[in-house]
C-alpha cells in the first residue's frame, strides 16, 4: 500500500477518521466511568473506586496509543524507532519516579534547612474553621490585623528553640537571630522539633502536628502555624 | 519551476541526496523534539500522580470543582482539530492543495475554540479564588489543606498545555500562507505532517490530563 513516490509513509484516510471515531467514543466511555456511582453498587469487598480510576487511566492509554500510532504515524514507521520511544519512554518515566521518590522519602536529610524554605502554611481555610473565625472576628479582618493573633501570643526567650544538648554556637546563633514569635520559630530539622530530646526534655511548647503545612510525607510536625483564624 | 500539474517542483536542500533523505531529517528532528517535550510533561504527570497518591483527599476536593463538561467539550475540540490536521496530510499527499487549506482552517478554528472554553474555565476559578498557592482565596468548598496543591498542578499543567495549542495555532497560521503561496506537492509537504505530528503531541497529552484533572476522584 505504501506509495514509492511520497517521501516518508502514506496516512490513509480511513485510518485518520477511523481512529477519530474510536478516540470519541473512547472519551465518552470515560467520562461514562467517571459518572458511574460506584457507592450505590453496594460491593464493599472490592475497592471500585481504586477499579474505576484503573479503568479511566486505561482507557486513557489506549486512547494514547490510537493518537500516537495512527495520529503520529508511529504504526507504518520502523521497528527500530518505534523500540526507541517505546524504550525511552520507560526510562525517563523510571528516572522520573526515582528522583521523586528520593526527593519525597529523603527530604531534609541532607540539607535541613531546605525543609524549612518549603514547609509553608497551606492558604486553604476549612470551612469549620473558617466558620469559628467568623463568630470571633468581625468578617472585615484585612490581612495585615489577621496576622496580629499570631503576634499577640506570648513572647517566649528566644532561646527556648534551642534544646539542652546542642552546641553553644546553635545557641548563641539562636538568641542572636532567632525570633521572638514563637509562631515564627523555626526548628532546625522538623522532625527534631516534633521528638523532644529524651535527655533534656527541654522542650517546653513542643509543636503540635500541623497537617497544614506542606511538603513531604511525615513533614507535618513544623511549629510553624501562621495561618490566621478565617478570614 | 512549476510542475505539468501546476505545482511547484521541490528542490532538495544542497546538503541531501534526495527529497526522502531530507524528509526522514525532518521527522528525526521532530522526534526528538517531541521527545523533550515528553519529557517535560511525563514529570509533571508523575508529580501530579504521586501528590494525588499522598493527598487523596485535597485532589479529589479539587477535582471535584472542576465541571467535567468544560474538559468533555474541550476534549472534542482537540480530537476534532486532530483529526482535521490528519486529513490535511493526506490530501498534501494527495496534492489537493485547496482542501490542505480548508483542513488547516478548520483545525485553526476548532483549536481557537479549545481556547475560548479554556478561558471560560479559568476565568471561573480566578472568580471563585481557587489558584495555586499563596493566590489562594477561596471562602468555602474545601476542607481539606492541600486543595490548593492540586490547583497549582491543574493551572501549570493545563496552561503549558494551553502554550502548547498557540503555539500549534502559529504553525497551522504558518503552513496555511506556505499552502496559499502553493509551495506544497505530493514530493514535498513536510510542514503540514510535522505540524500534524506536533498536533497529535497535543492530543496526547491532553487524552492523559483530561481524566487526571477532571475525572478521577
Amino acid at each position: 500500500m505504501h506509495d514509492t513516490s511520497l517521501p516518508g509513509h502514506e496516512f490513509p484516510k480511513g485510518a485518520v477518521i477511523g481512529s477519530y471515531v474510536a478516540l470519541l467514543i473512547l472519551a465518552a466511555v470515560m467520562i461514562g466511568l467517571s459518572q458511574l456511582d460506584v457507592d450505590k453498587l453496594g460491593i464493599d469487598w472490592l475497592n471500585l473506586h481504586a477499579i474505576r480510576t484503573t479503568l479511566i487511566m486505561g482507557t486513557a492509554l489506549i486512547m494514547g496509543i490510537i493518537v500516537s500510532m495512527f495520529l503520529m504515524g508511529l504504526r507504518y514507521e520502523s521497528k527500530l524507532l518505534n523500540l526507541t520511544i517505546f524504550l525511552s519512554n520507560f526510562v525517563f518515566l523510571l528516572i522520573f519516579v526515582l528522583f521523586t521518590w528520593v526527593d519525597t522519602s529523603f527530604r531534609g536529610e541532607v540539607d535541613p534547612t531546605f525543609n524549612e524554605k518549603i514547609n509553608w502554611t497551606s492558604p486553604v481555610k476549612p470551612e469549620a474553621e473558617e466558620h469559628a473565625a467568623g463568630v470571633a472576628a468581625p468578617a472585615s479582618t484585612s490581612p495585615a490585623v489577621q496576622e496580629a493573633p499570631a503576634a499577640a501570643q506570648p513572647v517566649q526567650p528566644a532561646d527556648s528553640t534551642v534544646q539542652k544538648g546542642q552546641p553553644p554556637e546553635a545557641k548563641e546563633h539562636a538568641t542572636v537571630t532567632g525570633p521572638t514569635n514563637p509562631a515564627q520559630a523555626q526548628p532546625e530539622h522538623p522532625d527534631k522539633a516534633s521528638k523532644p530530646s529524651k535527655a533534656s526534655g527541654a522542650q517546653k511548647n513542643p509543636p503540635s502536628p500541623n497537617p497544614a503545612t506542606m511538603g513531604a510525607p511525615g513533614n507535618t510536625a513544623s511549629p510553624k502555624q501562621t495561618a490566621p483564624a478565617g478570614h | 519551476m512549476a510542475t505539468v500539474t501546476g505545482l511547484p517542483e521541490h528542490h532538495v536542500a544542497h546538503h541531501f541526496d534526495s527529497a526522502e533523505q531530507e524528509f526522514d531529517s525532518a521527522k528525526t528532528g521532530m522526534w526528538l523534539f517531541l521527545a523533550s517535550e515528553i519529557m517535560m510533561f511525563g514529570a509533571l504527570f508523575v508529580g501530579a500522580l504521586l501528590f494525588h497518591t499522598l493527598h487523596h483527599g485535597g485532589f479529589a476536593e479539587g477535582s471535584a470543582h472542576l465541571d467535567w463538561r468544560f474538559g468533555a467539550v474541550n476534549t472534542f475540540f482537540l480530537l476534532t482539530a486532530g483529526l482535521t490536521m490528519g486529513l490535511a496530510v493526506v490530501s498534501a499527499q494527495a496534492g489537493e492543495q485547496g482542501k490542505v487549506r480548508m483542513n488547516l482552517i478548520l483545525s485553526l478554528v476548532f483549536a481557537a475554540g479549545f481556547l475560548v472554553t479554556k478561558s471560560l474555565e479559568y476565568a471561573q476559578k480566578f472568580e471563585h479564588g481557587t489558584l495555586p498557592g499563596r493566590l489562594w482565596h477561596a471562602h468555602h468548598g474545601f476542607s481539606d489543606p492541600f486543595s490548593h496543591v492540586f490547583f497549582g498542578f491543574y493551572f501549570v499543567m493545563t496552561g503549558l498545555h494551553a502554550v502548547h495549542v498557540l503555539v500549534g495555532m502559529g504553525l497551522m497560521i504558518f503552513a496555511l500562507i506556505r499552502s496559499s503561496r502553493v509551495q506544497f506537492s505530493r514530493s514535498y509537504f513536510t510542514p503540514i505532517e510535522m505540524v500534524a505530528i506536533y498536533w497529535a503531541l497535543v492530543d496526547l497529552v491532553w487524552v492523559f490530563l483530561f481524566p487526571l484533572l477532571y475525572l478521577i476522584r
